[in-house]
């Protein structure tokens, strides 16, 4: 080659690659600073991605959870937009794998949560349990985003008892179904919902998330058997928590894993752990 | 330098009239059509669909002009000695490249304008039948800017299937081997973000170290998708659309150098 | 001096270790104005130096140059008119933009271009596939086509790698004279052949190249003893050569 033909294109190399960096680092974010990443799930029907997917049905399955995955993990604040796309990727996984364990775990770890759409967990966990007729799980979810969820008690007990039909399902379920009809009761029996599933989980970071949900339910429920002290022995609701302490009932409020602390109502007397719920 | 011309200008003639593109422009544009009906089967935004449909039309179909085109068009040059034709004139190795290239990019170049009118005026179409179910902001400024940015990413590929021709001349090895390159390209990112957020170090430092490495070799072709931003209308940052721009070209140079360094040295027997 | 090759070699790799001498220090010397022809078995590596001198190949070792210049110079081919052994062509092209690249790269000015093409065509008698499509041609009309080619520019040097091969006799002729015409006004032409016939009736002088070494190199005459003829005295030599390797 010749000198000149090669000095013009190491040149050419090295600008090219100074440009090329450049602008990487401007594209790029850094590890711990990561912009919205937005789901972005096609807008094909889940029976079309089936047919496209042909072979590779479990791989592209698996894919599309990742994906969701990734954008769950990716930040702390979703918005409306992003939950839909989600649930969409949960669905064409699901449709390409009703199987998998890990999609219908992770739908109920945050579909009836975060994105406050538990009709759109329910059908899905529903699409699970025709499938999965071996596992109890996405009847116990079913029900439990029933009952605690949609407040809907004659479902959610239904589906426990279907859940406890099937192998590996604790005998508990039945009793759990049994106690729903019972009013009142919603905190501990939402408590023994999470029990359960705390003991059944076997990936670590959701067990600490469902242990994190447990901690701010049985705050609840001290704090609600502490109003209802309160209201048996002062004939009325209190004005806020801290009279609970002067009281004497309780000695200090219990933290909320959540938020700074529990949200009171002082003309229904609920308390609840979220603003929203 | 008019040499590069006429040599992109010989090699966009022989592509054009080759019968296999017409086959690929007349199923995008049947593909074109078919987005209409389909478009119907959906209650809500349907305008959205459109547009993914048709930019994905555009995208997929100037794929298959490099795969079983563009990638001919080069190892038929080496399998079948064409290139004697070429470089029994007064024309170097590296301007063969660089015509070649462009040679090919005018190809892409026409069918991506092409398929990108069609997939337009289908979205058109729908506009003007049920404009209820048009997301408010769309326009047809991000719509262009992703045409334009699915064009680099193409150009992309086709720098790259040019460097394993370059290497290899079975053209059957170098499809593969680009459509690999494609592939990890598209995924690279959403992988290395996956790895990025592992609080956990799972004792996987060295897949992370690995990642890492193939993000840097391979392009990460997934910012080139702007098919979401157009087909809502999404806001976009004028002055943040310059970097992939750069960043594609400079990529596309860099491979190019390299395919020139590894053409030059090559014997053809 | 149009032509200059000294001390060629080229190896070709055979394995991981042996070495396979394709042409083993060549030195040959084409004079301005005249007809050489090159002649040799099958392999013998004819076609290996020719594709050197276009700079397809790269030498060992050895200095080749074309009017004082490096062949791996681009700008060199400006001189040389190529015919490769089978031209192959971008099939969708025609004639006319086949011949129009070649003139062009080669730095011909549009008007002048266009009637030497139309000359070229009518004298090879492809002027009526002027317009055609390469794929329609005969193997006759795309090796005539590919002669057009390498005469495109009136080139000083024509290197031709068996040019008759897969003409009819009236191919044949038409490139004869045209190699004649060629020598008529002073152009040096270079081929390989194995059609003795040809080689009698046009070269000037030979070289006769034998598994990489030139066996013999010089004017026709020479070569020729009245009573045998080439082809004898060809494959005479070629069996002499043998022998010595064999021992």
């Amino acid at each position: 080659m010749k000198k000149g033909l090669i000095i013009s294109l190491v040149l050419f190399f090295l600008f090219s690659l100074s440009a090329y960096l450049y602008a990487r680092t401007k594209i790029y974010d850094q590890c711990t600073d990561v912009k919205e990443i937005h789901a972005t799930a096609s807008q094909l029907p889940p029976e079309i991605i089936k047919s496209l997917a042909g072979e590779f049905k479990g791989i592209m399955a698996d894919y599309f959870l990742l994906e969701a995955a990734t954008v769950i993990g990716a930040q702390n604040k979703l918005n409306a937009e992003d939950w839909k796309a989600i649930s969409r990727l949960f669905k064409q996984s699901m449709a390409l794998d009703p199987y998998f364990k890990q999609t219908y775990s992770l739908i109920q770890a945050t579909l009836p949560w975060e994105a406050k759409m538990p009709e759109c967990a329910i059908e899905l966990l529903k699409t699970s349990s025709r499938h999965c007729y071996w596992d109890w799980q996405p009847d116990f979810y079913i029900g439990f985003d029933y009952y605690y969820h949609l407040k809907d008690n004659l479902n959610g007990s239904k589906y426990l008892m279907e859940a406890s039909k099937k192998p590996g399902a604790s005998p508990l379920l039945g009793l759990l179904g049994a106690r729903l009809s019972q009013k009142g009761g919603q905190t501990k029996a939402g408590i023994a919902f999470l029990r359960t599933m705390y003991e059944n989980e076997k990936n670590e970071d959701t067990k600490k998330q469902i242990k994190q949900r447990m901690d701010a339910l049985e705050g609840v429920l001290i704090l609600e058997e502490a109003i209802e002290k309160f209201t048996l022995n002062f004939d009325r609701l209190p004005k806020n928590l801290d009279e609970l302490i002067t009281a004497k009932i309780l000695t200090v409020i219990p933290e909320n894993p959540y938020h700074d602390t529990y949200y009171y109502d002082h003309k229904t007397g609920i308390i609840s752990y979220d603003t929203a719920l | 330098m008019n040499n590069i011309w006429l040599l992109a200008q010989i090699t966009c003639k022989e592509g054009l009239r080759n019968r296999a593109l017409l086959g690929i422009l007349f199923f995008a544009v049947l593909l074109c059509v078919i987005n209409l009906i389909f478009t119907n089967m959906f209650a809500y935004d349907l305008g959205k669909v459109a547009v993914e449909v048709g930019l994905s039309v555009v995208s997929i179909s100037g794929l298959a002009i490099i795969f079983f085109m563009g990638i001919n068009l080069m190892a038929k040059d080496l399998d079948k000695r064409t290139i004697y034709m070429i470089l029994s004139r007064p024309i170097s190795r590296w301007q063969y490249i660089v015509g070649k290239f462009f040679g090919l990019g005018l190809l892409v170049f026409i069918s991506v304008i092409i398929l990108g009118l069609f997939s337009a005026g289908s979205v058109k179409f729908i506009i003007l039948t049920v404009p209820n179910y048009i997301p408010p902001d769309f326009s047809w400024a991000p719509f262009l800017i992703a045409l334009i940015y699915i064009f680099i990413s193409l150009l992309i590929v086709t720098s790259i299937a040019l460097l394993y021709i370059s290497v290899t001349s079975s053209s059957f090895l170098a499809m593969i081997i680009t459509a690999g390159s494609y592939f990890i390209g598209q995924n690279v990112e959403i992988v290395r973000k996956m790895y990025c957020q592992a609080e956990k170090d799972t004792g996987n430092e060295v897949s992370k170290q690995l990642v890492e490495i193939i993000s840097w070799i391979f392009p990460n072709l997934a910012i080139f998708d702007l098919k979401t931003t157009a087909a809502y209308g999404l806001p976009l940052n004028a002055s943040e659309l310059i970097w992939p721009v750069l960043y594609g070209i400079s990529y596309i140079g860099m491979i190019l150098i390299i395919a020139i360094v590894i053409f030059q040295r090559r014997e053809l027997t | 001096m149009p032509i200059r090759i000294a001390n060629l070699s080229k190896y070709y790799r055979k394995g991981l270790k042996a070495k396979k001498r394709a042409i083993e220090d060549l030195n040959l010397e084409i004079k301005k104005g005249e007809v050489f022809g090159f002649l040799g078995p099958n392999g013998a590596g004819k076609s290996t130096v020719i594709k050197i001198l276009l700079d397809f190949i790269r030498p060992d070792s050895g200095s080749i140059t074309i009017k004082e210049l490096p062949v791996n110079e681009p700008k060199v081919r400006k001189y040389i008119g190529y015919l490769p052994e089978n031209p192959f062509f971008y099939d969708h092209l025609t004639a006319e933009e086949t011949l129009k690249f070649g003139g062009k790269t080669a730095g011909m000015e549009k008007g002048v271009l266009e009637e030497r093409i139309d000359q070229l065509l009518t004298c090879l008698n492809l002027f009526h596939v002027k317009k055609q499509p390469i794929r329609t041609y005969s193997k006759g009309m795309v090796q005539r086509l590919g002669l057009a080619l390498a005469l495109i520019h009136e080139p000083e040097i024509c290197i031709l790698d068996e040019p008759m091969s897969g003409l009819d006799p009236l191919g044949r002729r038409l490139v004869a004279d045209l190699i004649l015409d060629m020598r008529k006004m002073g152009k040096t032409v270079f081929f390989s052949s194995h059609i003795l016939s040809d080689i009698e009736s046009l070269c000037d002088r030979i070289g006769i190249l034998n598994e990489g070494k030139l066996l013999f190199c010089g004017p026709l005459e020479d070569f020729v003893e009245e009573s045998t003829g080439l082809e004898a005295a060809f494959i005479k030599i070629i069996e002499t050569d043998r022998k010595v390797k064999n021992e």
